[in-house]
């Protein structure tokens, strides 16, 4: 087993945590039972990966097999690093009978064009989505497998999910991708975060929205806990109301968590109550970060317990209807409704 | 502190405020309250201490000559979290390398739990040094701040490896009032505001030691809501004088899950917008002695133009929440009491902010 496979195993097995370890062996498959068992799992990491370090070498694995185990680990855990979203668009006429055979042989065969001396792995995931692994070299070096590319791409729907792309191969990469799902262009969808499963739940939504539905707004006989016909809660119509602007904005139920926004505003100062801010040419510049363990969520509760007013401005839910958090704000031509518009980077 | 953030609210609108004015009846009502404490011998004068509603504007101050460039190392780009201190009896600035002894005594037998040592043993491996930190002391009622240093080997070092500084802490006064300080019973040093770095298990053994040592007190010092937007309007008022890059606030909204909002402008806007917030009162105050000083009501200005602007976009009510954090350039300050000042230019402007804040916090 060379260098670069033996440092990789011992990362991994610095990574994964001690109770993942053995299942994530197991799905490998590369060692048989016999050697997974006789590695004693309550262990330090460094006695653990030595073992394997031995085993693996007894086993003559690879590199390549190394890279198999990282994937299968990375697969079941997609929520760690950080993932950006690509949307493409323009899709030519035949992109809708891209499968997944006609997908791998196209990207391997787009990506080697433009670049050779890389190790390419495209796996298909239970859930039906694509997941390619890139460790990327160049002409004079082996490809790095310590920092691999990975992609996540969900057939027939325009979104890719990328993480640890160097600025270096980016260009490299969304050409392959829009070559092989028959696409003209490829742009930035302005969504990222650490849970790949929120960021792909909060675009799949969007189907959903597409769909009326028949009930617009829940059914009356729902909520209806009256205690006591004598106690009248007098903000009862109000609280109503705001639980359902703040449903409509965000959705009702189980939201996806997504955790943070980002909003970088370049809008003029307005306060009547400052006259010399107000009268200011220039934009008041500043940047808001929302960030919590479900954002979604936490502005849903803001909308219906009032801290947000109600109607919800369209600066928060277009997170969830656009699906994306990283909005540039500019003063446009005024509008009807506001005098904001997001502008696309 | 909330009570005198309430008697803030009765000095007179006409903008020319004179520090810490004190009305008769309200000093007669504390009083009234306090009785017991005062038939005790304590000193009623303390109670009528309440937050300055107007400070003078912190000037960039280069303090390098009046204080040792090494000390000065050691107290900016840390973060301390800070406590007050009621005051200490019979504390000695002469006595310091007693102290250090002492402390060091007690930290070991403390670490062996139960077993004797004698004091100036050589078991102990905790090496404790008291120093004073000598010319931050601003007014001749000061008392000077006194630095305490514990030191010890790591773990596994070798024999000749030089002790490392495993936790620091010190103790300070800065512009403290002199009233207080005045009406203090004699034997009583006043050292209010007490800042350390380091595990929180020794931290806690040096408070216990400084408690039955001084017969004194600590408690958390929580930065108010007023402190820190009063620390964001000084900040900004800095940009003037020296780069604050950028002015960050960071605010957790009271909803489940809790959102944590980080607002951050762009320095030369937030010094703009202070600017237009300080322009009308300082044509008021021209020729008068206020002239220079800086007025609460402008920073709740301040703050509101900042809030009224993030409201405009998001509909959303930052003061349904709380302010936890300000930061620029020149440090940081948390509501839990931590605080990072990273230039020595605004040391001790910032260090006299605290330990009005202390004085104001302690129960005596």
């Amino acid at each position: 087993m060379d260098d670069s496979a033996k440092r990789l195993l011992q990362r991994l097995v610095r990574r994964i945590p001690a109770q993942m370890l053995k299942v994530t062996l197991d799905k490998w498959d590369r060692l048989t039972a016999k050697q997974r068992k006789s590695v004693d799992f309550t262990q330090s990491k460094w006695a653990i990966s030595q073992e394997l370090v031995a085993l693996c070498e007894e086993s003559e694995r690879t590199v390549k097999h190394i890279a198999e185990l990282e994937m299968i680990y990375v697969t079941e855990n997609p929520n760690q690093g950080m993932w950006h979203t690509f949307q493409l668009v323009d899709p030519e006429d035949d992109a809708h009978a891209v499968d997944l055979m006609l997908f791998k042989e196209q990207f391997k065969s787009h990506l080697r064009e433009l670049k050779r001396n890389m190790s390419v792995k495209i796996k298909k995931h239970t859930d039906e989505s694509v997941w390619i692994r890139i460790a990327w070299g160049d002409g004079l070096s082996r490809p790095n497998h310590l920092k691999a590319t990975y992609v996540v791409h969900y057939l027939q729907t325009p979104y890719v999910f990328v993480s640890t792309l160097s600025s270096k191969h980016k260009p490299l990469l969304l050409q392959a991708l829009t070559l092989s799902t028959r696409h003209q262009q490829i742009k930035d969808a302005n969504l990222s975060g650490r849970k790949l499963t929120a960021l792909r739940d909060l675009l799949m939504r969007q189907y959903q929205h597409v769909f009326p539905t028949k009930y617009p707004s829940p059914l009356a006989e729902r909520n209806q806990s009256i205690s006591n016909l004598h106690i009248e809660k007098e903000q009862a119509k109000a609280s109503a109301n705001r639980h359902r602007m703040a449903g409509e904005a965000f959705g009702n139920g189980i939201l996806p968590a997504l955790q943070s926004a980002v909003f970088k505003l370049e809008t003029k100062f307005k306060d009547p109550s400052n006259e010399t801010m107000t009268a200011r040419d220039e934009p008041f510049r500043c940047g808001v970060k929302f960030s919590s363990t479900n954002l979604l969520e936490s502005f849903r509760h803001c909308a219906s317990s009032g801290i947000a007013s109600t109607p919800v401005t369209p600066l928060l839910s277009s997170i969830p209807l656009k699906g994306r958090n990283y909005f540039v704000i500019t003063d446009n031509v005024p509008t009807a409704c506001s005098q904001m518009c997001q502008t696309q980077d | 502190m909330e009570g005198s953030h309430a008697s803030a609210e009765r000095t007179p609108l006409s903008g020319v405020v004179k520090r810490r004015s004190k009305s008769r009846s309200y000093r007669r009502s504390i009083r009234t309250c306090f009785s017991v404490a005062s038939r005790l011998g304590l000193t009623p004068a303390l109670t009528t201490q309440r937050i300055n509603t107007s400070r003078k504007a912190p000037k960039s101050q280069n303090i390098t000559e009046k204080v040792n460039p090494e000390h000065l190392a050691l107290l900016v780009k840390t973060e301390w979290q800070l406590s007050y201190v009621t005051p200490l009896y019979q504390f000695r600035h002469t006595q310091l390398k007693s102290y250090s002894r002492q402390l060091s005594a007690f930290i070991a037998a403390e670490k062996q739990q139960g077993l004797a040592v004698e004091v100036g043993g050589l078991q102990s491996t905790f090496k404790v040094s008291f120093s004073v930190l000598q010319g931050l002391a601003e007014t001749n009622d000061d008392p000077e701040t006194v630095l305490i240093q514990v030191q010890s080997k790591p773990l596994f070092a070798r024999q000749d490896e030089p002790q490392k500084t495993v936790w620091s802490g010190w103790l300070s006064c800065i512009n403290g009032n002199p009233e207080y300080l005045h009406s203090l019973p004699k034997d009583f040093t006043c050292l209010p505001l007490f800042g350390s770095k380091g595990s929180e298990g020794l931290s806690s053994l040096v408070k216990s030691w400084l408690q039955r040592t001084f017969d004194c007190c600590f408690g958390p010092l929580v930065i108010s809501q007023t402190s820190l937007q009063w620390l964001a309007a000084l900040w900004t008022n800095c940009h003037m004088e020296s780069n604050i890059q950028n002015l960050k606030m960071n605010w957790t909204l009271p909803v489940v899950p809790p959102l944590h909002v980080t607002f951050t402008v762009n320095s030369n806007d937030a010094l703009e917008l202070w600017s237009s917030v300080r322009k009308n009162s300082l044509e008021k105050s021209k020729g008068t002695e206020e002239e220079g000083c800086i007025d609460v009501e402008e920073v709740t200005r301040f703050m509101q133009g900042l809030m009224s602007h993030f409201y405009r976009h998001f509909r959303v009510d930052l003061s349904a929440g709380d302010l936890n954090q300000v930061s620029t350039a020149l440090g940081s300050a948390k509501l839990n009491g931590r605080i990072k000042i990273s230039s020595s230019r605004y040391l001790i402007s910032t260090l006299s902010l605290l330990t009005e804040c202390a004085l104001l916090k302690m129960p005596i």
